[in-house]
């Protein structure tokens, strides 16, 4: 709460700096809130500060209640920033809210959307595949009317076809490139996460044999092993973290065979970064621990092996972006951000979990935060032996962001 | 009027005589036809009705939003009728194979053959090329690229007699396997290197996306309907019609008449081919602009079993079946959003498929009560 308190202040005063800067081009808004941050042109650099993006305070100073200059509808609609009256968002799923992980952390974003804005109409909508049933439902809502529509999946392409057709209404999307005058992007500094997850299973493997089921062998998925790996071995340097590719962002099956065959491998702890529970169920039958990711569902699910695990705070984004939107200042830009944004957090600990292994992941947690620990910082050397960020050099925020092409040392295991 | 029966074994077996009997009709009317299919489509949304209750909508409210959704504007329109297109494509190269007996069920795998080869047309040729003669290449590239996959499993069916059902079938994953490689797994001509996000194909060429007239159906429906005219002629009309027909009632009696039916096979097939194919290339112009696997790979090639099978293998009643199917199925997000459960929305697509395919059996059959006295053998 006080790290909130903290860029709260910080958005405010940047906000101020801001509009002092913009003068009057917003005539038609009386006085923009002061609960959202504008997010500067953080698609090119990342040179501004990590507050550029933020937490939005959700317990607005005071009612403030703008024209949204592109409402759809012929009558101008009355919309609240602090709390989201008359703004209808809908949030749109691949898979059923029912799942865990990269999903279930997502609906924890979407919940904390409908708790900060509680006079809006947020719309959850399921099982939308992309291709032609994306570009349908977001045709769909943005016909009905709806200002924000938020994809939680892989919609890049379906979403800039549709949402060319529609520039009235806002379109946010995960992780992907399209940036347009009213489609944007959010991400959070998953390599952050991941490297203190790594961080935690290295200090807990007896074998020094970490297991990771991951989807695709591709760089969205590379990044966060190859950082999870640099974690476990900035613990650990013997250590080796096992891989196996499902090429499925959901197939339960696989990732059940894929985790016994990891175990039998002899790996003690495990980890995955996909939405269903078969990784930590087979951790539980087979009595090695895990590490969860980006939600804490799984905690539930097999207390006895939940060592820990970073969560992902995308209702951070979703609320900054939903007031802005609300207030008329909405800049479509890339949200990126980790610990220090308030867009990572972490889970409670397992009860097996020593509490000097509580106090690593604490003092990791801290140094990234503070900008003392950077994941990315040289020297990193991939599994061919070859320098891809040298010593006293780190990534920049292109390059971190489309990362990584290659593999880190550590990692075992067929690529693909 | 009565025709030999059925079914007679079954209901005398053991003890239990079950007075029923199920008869072919000799020969059934339009409006017959008709009735039986509206009788069916009103015991479909009967029981769609009573699901939608128990699930705690309104079923009068869900099924006015599901027509508005399919037919209310011409935004809607647009949409089911480009759901339609590709619908039509693959029920009518389904409808090609099992008129003559060849259980090709490979319809998926010749759709995604045909969206790489036209993806790949669109990319090399589109820059280049008018916009006409542009989309007339991807087509045509597409058609001989479903021709081609589908030729992989002819050769061996007409040749060995090998079992075209598990060709086919495995040539489904096969092509999958491709197309997704060659967007996740390597860094191919189709794949667009400058995104740095999610792996995703090429955007073609302006030149090569297919623009609505009216701003409700494009150049791919007017293809597909053409297409459908053609097929139907072709069955009817044309001595490769006959023979496919013959072949398809008795293999035997082709064989007596003379027809070679290794070249038979292999050139049914490649025209089935050709037309999934097509299908693949027209929705990567309509619809994903791109080589986007995850996009493309969404069953329509199954469904194009469904559709024939529902259009009693008659090319030019593919063409309303396919439009009825598209409806249903791309109004499915929007039932969604309307608040009805996906899991209620997938469960109603079923029951109303199940009843219309089911009504097919009553128009060939007739089921009578038939009165027996006690004793009588």
């Amino acid at each position: 709460m006080r790290r909130r308190t903290r860029t709260w202040l910080a958005v405010t005063s940047t906000m101020c700096l801001v509009m002092a800067a913009c003068g009057d081009d917003e005539a038609d808004a009386p006085a923009a809130p002061a609960t959202t941050a504008a997010a500067p042109e953080t698609e090119t650099t990342a040179a501004a500060a990590p507050e550029t993006t933020t937490t939005a305070a959700p317990e607005a100073p005071a009612e403030v209640t703008t024209t949204v200059p592109e409402a759809p509808t012929e009558v101008t609609d009355t919309l609240s920033a602090s709390d989201g009256t008359g703004m209808r968002i809908a949030v749109l799923y691949d898979g059923t809210l029912d799942q865990g992980g990269w999903q279930g952390s997502m609906d924890a974003g979407t919940q904390l959307l409908v708790d900060s804005m509680p006079g809006a109409e947020v719309l959850r909508v399921e099982e939308i595949a992309p291709g032609q049933t994306a570009q349908r439902a977001m045709t769909d809502l943005a016909e009905d009317g709806y200002h924000l529509i938020i994809g939680t999946s892989t919609y890049d392409a379906d979403m800039a076809i549709v949402s060319a057709d529609y520039p009235e209404t806002a379109f946010l999307h995960a992780c992907d490139a399209t940036v347009t005058d009213n489609m944007g992007q959010y991400c959070l500094a998953v390599e952050e996460a991941r490297y203190v997850d790594g961080a935690l299973a290295a200090a807990l493997s007896e074998t020094g044999k970490i297991g990771y089921v991951a989807a695709f062998g591709i760089s969205f998925v590379l990044k966060p092993l190859n950082l999870f790996a640099a974690g476990a071995r900035s613990v650990n340097p013997d250590a080796e973290v096992h891989v196996v590719f499902t090429n499925d962002w959901f197939d339960p099956n696989l990732e059940l065979q894929a985790a016994n065959a990891l175990i039998d491998l002899g790996v003690d702890v495990l980890t995955y970064d996909l939405s269903s529970s078969a990784v930590p169920e087979v951790a539980a039958q087979r009595g090695a621990g895990f590490i969860g990711y980006g939600y804490d569902d799984a905690r539930l699910q097999a207390p006895d092996s939940w060592l820990g695990g970073s969560l992902y705070n995308w209702g951070a984004a979703f609320v900054t972006t939903a007031q802005e939107v609300a207030a008329g200042t909405w800049e479509p830009g890339y949200i990126y951000g980790g610990y220090a944004d308030g867009l990572l957090g972490y889970a409670e600990f397992g009860a097996s979990v020593p509490a000097e292994a509580q106090d690593l992941v604490d003092s990791l947690i801290a140094d990234i935060a503070a900008g003392d620990l950077d994941v990315f910082a040289g020297p990193i050397v991939d599994r061919d032996g070859n320098l891809v960020v040298p010593e006293g050099e780190a990534l920049e925020f292109f390059d971190r962001a489309i990362c990584c092409e290659w593999v880190i040392e550590g990692v075992q295991g067929e690529i693909g | 009027m009565t025709a030999p029966t059925v079914d007679r074994a079954a209901s005398r077996s053991g003890r239990w005589h079950i007075p029923i009997t199920v008869e072919q009709r000799a020969a059934s009317r339009f409006l017959q036809q008709l009735g039986v299919n509206l009788v069916a489509l009103v015991l479909a949304f009967g029981l769609g009705a009573i699901l939608l209750l128990m699930a705690g909508d309104n079923p009068l409210d869900v099924y006015r939003e599901m027509f508005d959704r399919a037919f209310g504007s011409s935004r809607a329109l647009r949409e089911t009728l480009r759901s339609t297109t590709p619908l039509i494509l693959t029920g009518l190269a389904v409808t090609v194979c099992f008129r003559m007996g060849l259980w090709s069920i490979g319809a998926e795998g010749q759709l995604i053959a045909g969206s790489v080869a036209g993806a790949a047309a669109a990319l090399v040729l589109g820059p280049s090329l008018p916009a006409p003669l542009a989309v007339a290449a991807v087509v045509i590239a597409a058609a001989l690229g479903g021709a081609a996959w589908a030729t992989l499993a002819a050769v061996p069916r007409a040749l060995f007699g090998t079992d075209e059902v598990v060709t086919t079938l495995m040539l489904n994953f096969v092509a999958l396997g491709i197309m997704n490689y060659l967007i996740f797994g390597s860094v191919s001509y189709w794949r667009d290197r400058t995104n740095p996000g999610f792996p995703a194909g090429k955007v073609i060429p302006e030149s090569t996306q297919l623009d609505p007239y009216f701003g409700v159906f494009d150049a791919g429906l007017i293809l597909s309907l053409a297409l459908a005219l053609i097929v139907a002629l072709a069955l009817r009309r044309t001595v490769w019609g006959y023979q496919l027909r013959v072949a398809g009632d008795s293999r035997a009696a082709a064989s007596y008449a003379g027809i070679n039916s290794t070249r038979q096979i292999i050139s049914v097939f490649a025209v089935s081919g050709a037309l999934a194919g097509v299908a693949g290339g027209t929705y990567v112009m309509s619809i994903t602009f791109a080589l986007e696997p995850r996009a493309i790979a969404v069953n329509l090639g199954f469904v194009g079993i469904v559709v024939a099978a529902v259009a009693l293998l008659k090319p030019l009643l593919v063409v309303p079946i396919a439009f009825l199917m598209g409806a249903l199925l791309s109004t499915a997000p929007s039932l969604s959003i309307f608040g009805v459960s996906p899991a209620v929305v997938i469960v109603i697509q079923g029951i109303i498929l199940l009843c219309v395919a089911g009504a097919q059996f009553f128009i060939r059959y007739r089921v009578r009560i038939t009165r027996v006295e006690v004793g009588s053998r």
